[in-house]
């Protein structure tokens, strides 16, 4: 299999305190990654740095599709095509969902066609179980918690990323809300071969995919990495073996 | 005409206005009265500085047209581009900049004229009006609402406006689709102190489009315009404005409605444009259940200081009054809002909520929110939100993740912040006024 | 520091006229209690350094004829200021009262915050004028003011009246519960017990 991502050394900061301590990490093409860690081990603040989002000091190195991104702003990132899914998504008062989408694959450099993104649109808000006028609303306002999740999976089937990092994406979703949203996920990556990053400590999001390699973070360092047998003893045992 | 103007505003002036209009006697006699209002009034002691303007040499800005911008190739370059951007077709351009060419816009206009007329609408500029059947009414009504002791420029106004639009909609009559002063711009005078009045009867509604985004040029930079709205019993008005003046302009318009019972009136504004800005639409709520409703959104850029807001005066049980402001700032340009709620004792129930929202884009911009709430009516419920701030690093990160570059992602958020007021324009509005707001996000950066 | 300052028809400590000037990283808390047919101008005038912070409650119960005039101006001059103002005001009777408030973000003051906010309830024939400033010359701050002005609800009302009460009494519940939070604040029992007096009169 051919490697999409390769993490090295990476460290993260803020002014008064080291959170990423040196991560390796490797997400091969069509691979599907789960990073599990006990809360505050820095589970989020790798996705963000994986991403380049602007809250923290980097160093370390980073390459995508063969590319050294370490030091590109997330945004070039996201046009290379890697996506982060936000545990706490962000509301834009006054911008529809829509309009933000059109926007962003403009962005990408792709065209638009209107007809057909109206298409496209409609057909991801009703796999997602969300209401036809979603896409109408604004971006993330009086949404749900897990209506917000689902926007999130909603921009990633639009924006049709290689890689997606998805940051605590089923929390704020019920049993059956959690399955629907698993199975999407299962049936892009099926569509696209795309790689996956899932960053949780619930395994529920996991039911649909099937898992190739685990990492286990604590403390800002990876603890542990094995296959998928090891996240049965994580839910045994919690993170004290691990 | 002596080759020497005698300094200062005279009588001499206003009676040749009116003589070249060919006025009736009361005219005529309202105009020496605000005249004399005028000159006794003082300045304003409150808001923008307006001590630029020439005021001894006012008569400078109030001479007919034929001194002024003939030919294309005189205007400004600036103004010559923002018509490019904005994709204004070239006929019209010339039109818009005071060229005075003839353009296809009159064709149109005479047809709206005559498309609303077969449905008993009287549309036509405010000269016509004096001379025609409905000329009772103009006499009625003209200056009753803002009467020249309102304030100086209101006097100002009085004593020389020129050009304007006279509608008179008849009872329960809808008018379907938006009039546009637009098509009115190339009369003698206009754009500078137009007169505006409009007379919506009972039951009926209408949708009136002021302006045009297009910078209008003038050499002279004074506009003092006015608008007279009268909503009679559950009529509804809608008066939208999307302004760009440019960057030369004092604008000191004065508007105003006044709304009977079960009518309602909207205000919908974009303010772009000018050197300074002092706009405050007003509606007063005069009978049961009267409403008014004011969205709008100012942009404040470099080197202007746009000083906008509403005003809403309850007079009756059971009005209400929504007002939902946004202003941005950039570039060091200064943005005050200001505005009036006041509640008097015989409205009962009266309902007002007044949401304003600033939002600073650097930190060489001003930003002001100066609202004044004066409530004698206990059963009032009035609520006043107001926040001033950055556009959160937050929202500007999470939009860039999806790929869009910092400055996109800027543009986008304060698309959607001004989104309120691009929802309630008709289309090609909206998309002009988003391209004003592309222009000057772009600007400086 | 926290500071109460009460005036009531049996006692006043309250300073008519209060300058305040913070440096940085002080921090201070005024409460102000003001009941009764009162006709007098308060002005606070506050000054805040870098991490300073100024909290304000204010409780006005104003009776008969009052008429006053509150004057409210706080310059944010360092960064990350902060400053809260919280305006509960009951006015009864033909009682007036004009609330100028007015926040300056001076520039530089990076990270500042300034909050007004003002409940007011009014009787029939009371009047209230609100003048809400936020003059902004730094992008970097928040600026927030919120004003809700009404009536009690009538359905409060009903549901105290069926458990016994006199409209009047129901009245003087439900104001008194608004300014609840603000008493709170008032540790000196001496002065509490003035303030109750008033309140029960």
């Amino acid at each position: 299999m051919s490697k999409l991502l390769i993490a090295k050394n990476l460290h993260a900061s803020t002014a008064d305190k080291e959170l990423l301590h040196g991560i390796d990490l490797r997400i091969d093409k069509g691979e599907t990654v789960v990073v599990v860690g006990p809360n505050g081990a820095g589970k989020s603040t790798l996705a963000r740095s994986l991403m380049g989002v602007s809250d923290f000091d980097y160093s370390g190195s980073i390459s995508f599709a063969g590319k050294d991104v370490a030091k590109l702003p997330c945004e070039e990132r996201a046009k290379l095509g890697m996506f982060l899914s936000y545990q706490d998504p962000v509301a834009i008062p006054g911008l529809p969902v829509g309009e933000m989408l059109r926007s962003t694959i403009e962005a990408h450099g792709k065209k638009v066609r209107l007809r057909e993104f109206k298409l496209t649109l409609a057909k991801y808000l009703e796999k997602l179980d969300l209401n036809p006028f979603s896409g109408e609303r604004e971006l993330n306002v009086d949404f749900s918690g897990g209506e917000k999740k689902k926007l999130e999976i909603l921009q990633m089937l639009m924006l049709r990323p290689q890689l997606a990092i998805l940051d605590e994406i089923d929390s704020g979703l019920d049993v059956d809300a959690a399955r629907l949203v698993s199975r999407v996920i299962r049936e892009y990556q099926d569509e696209t071969n795309c790689s996956l990053a899932i960053v949780t400590h619930n395994m529920r999001i996991l039911q649909s995919l099937n898992v190739d390699r685990v990492y286990v973070i604590r403390d800002g360092l990876i603890s542990c990495v094995g296959d998928v047998g090891m996240l049965e003893d994580i839910r045994k045992h919690g993170f004290k073996n691990a | 005409m002596a080759s020497k103007t005698p300094k200062g505003l005279t009588p001499e002036i206003v009676r040749e206005i009116s003589a070249r209009k060919n006025e009736p006697k009361w005219m005529l006699e309202f105009r020496l009265r605000s005249l004399r209002k005028y000159l006794a009034m003082p300045m304003p002691s409150w808001g923008p500085d307006l001590s630029e303007l020439d005021i001894d040499n006012i008569q400078s800005y109030v001479k007919p047209r034929k001194e002024m911008v003939r030919n294309w190739k005189d205007v400004p370059d600036d103004i010559r581009q923002t018509f490019e951007d904005l994709g204004i077709p070239e006929a019209e351009r010339a039109g818009l900049a005071g060229v005075g060419a003839q353009f296809d816009s009159e064709l149109v206009y005479h047809n709206v004229k005559s498309a609303v007329a077969n449905q008993g609408v009287y549309y036509d500029s405010i000269e016509n009006a004096m001379h025609s059947k409905y000329r009772g009414m103009v006499h009625r009504y003209f200056m009753q609402l803002v009467p020249p002791e309102d304030h100086k420029f209101a006097a100002l106004h009085g004593a020389v406006w020129s050009g304007g639009s006279f509608v008179y909609v008849p009872p329960n009559t809808s008018v379907q689709f938006p009039l546009q002063s637009y098509f009115r711009f190339n009369a003698p005078g206009a754009g500078q102190f137009e007169h505006t009045l409009i007379i919506v009867d009972e039951g009926a509604d209408l949708h009136f489009i002021e302006g045009c985004s297009a910078p209008k040029y003038n050499i002279a930079n004074l506009h003092a315009g006015c608008v007279e709205i009268f909503v009679k019993k559950n009529a509804s008005v809608k008066y939208s404005t999307v302004e760009n003046w440019s960057k030369n302009m004092y604008n000191l318009n004065t508007k105003r409605a006044i709304v009977e019972a079960g009518g309602k009136m909207e205000w919908v504004t974009g303010s772009f444009g000018s050197h300074v800005s002092m706009l405050y639409p007003m509606a007063i709520l005069n009978g049961v259940g009267a409403s008014m409703e004011y969205t709008g959104v100012t942009f404040a850029g470099e080197g202007k200081d746009l000083d906008t807001g509403v005003k809403v005066v309850h007079l009756a049980p059971r009005t209400t009054s929504y007002i939902n402001a946004k202003s941005l700032a950039k570039d060091g340009g200064k943005n005050t809002f200001r505005s009036l709620v006041k509640v008097t004792g015989r409205a009962k129930n009266a309902k007002s909520f007044t949401d304003c929202q600033s939002l600073m884009l650097d930190s060489k911009s001003t930003s002001n929110t100066v609202p004044k709430f004066d409530i004698s009516c206990s059963s009032a419920d009035i609520a006043h939100e107001a926040n001033v701030g950055k556009i959160s690093e937050r929202e500007i990160n999470y939009l860039r993740t999806r790929g869009l570059s910092e400055d996109e992602a800027r543009a986008l958020i304060v698309r959607g912040f001004t989104n309120d007021v691009s929802k309630e324009l008709p289309f090609e509005y909206a998309a002009e006024m988003n391209n004003l707001i592309r222009l000057e996000m772009q600007e400086n950066m | 520091m926290k500071v109460v300052q009460i005036l009531t028809p049996n006692f006043s400590n309250i300073s008519n006229l209060n300058e305040i000037e913070l440096g940085a990283n002080e921090k201070m808390t005024l409460v102000q209690v003001i009941i009764g047919d009162i006709t007098q101008d308060f002005q606070i005038n506050a000054t805040l350094a870098d991490n300073a912070k100024l909290d304000v409650h204010t409780a006005i119960l104003a009776r008969n004829k009052s008429n006053i005039k509150y004057n409210y101006n706080v310059e944010h001059c360092g960064v990350n200021s902060v400053s809260n103002f919280n305006l509960v005001s009951s006015l009864s009777g033909q009682s007036h009262k004009e609330t100028n408030m007015t926040i300056h973000f001076c520039k530089g003051a990076i990270g500042a915050h300034g909050n007004e906010k003002e409940m007011v309830i009014l009787a029939d024939r009371a009047k209230n004028i609100s003048y809400p400033i936020i003059d902004c010359d730094e992008e970097n701050v928040v600026g927030n003011h919120s004003l809700s002005s009404g009536h009690i609800d009538e359905s409060q009302l009903e549901y105290l009246r069926i458990r016994g009460f006199s409209e009047e009494q129901a009245r003087n519940i439900i104001t008194r519960a608004r300014i609840l939070d603000i008493l709170n604040l008032i540790d000196d029992d001496d002065k509490l017990q003035y303030v109750y007096e008033a309140l029960n009169e």
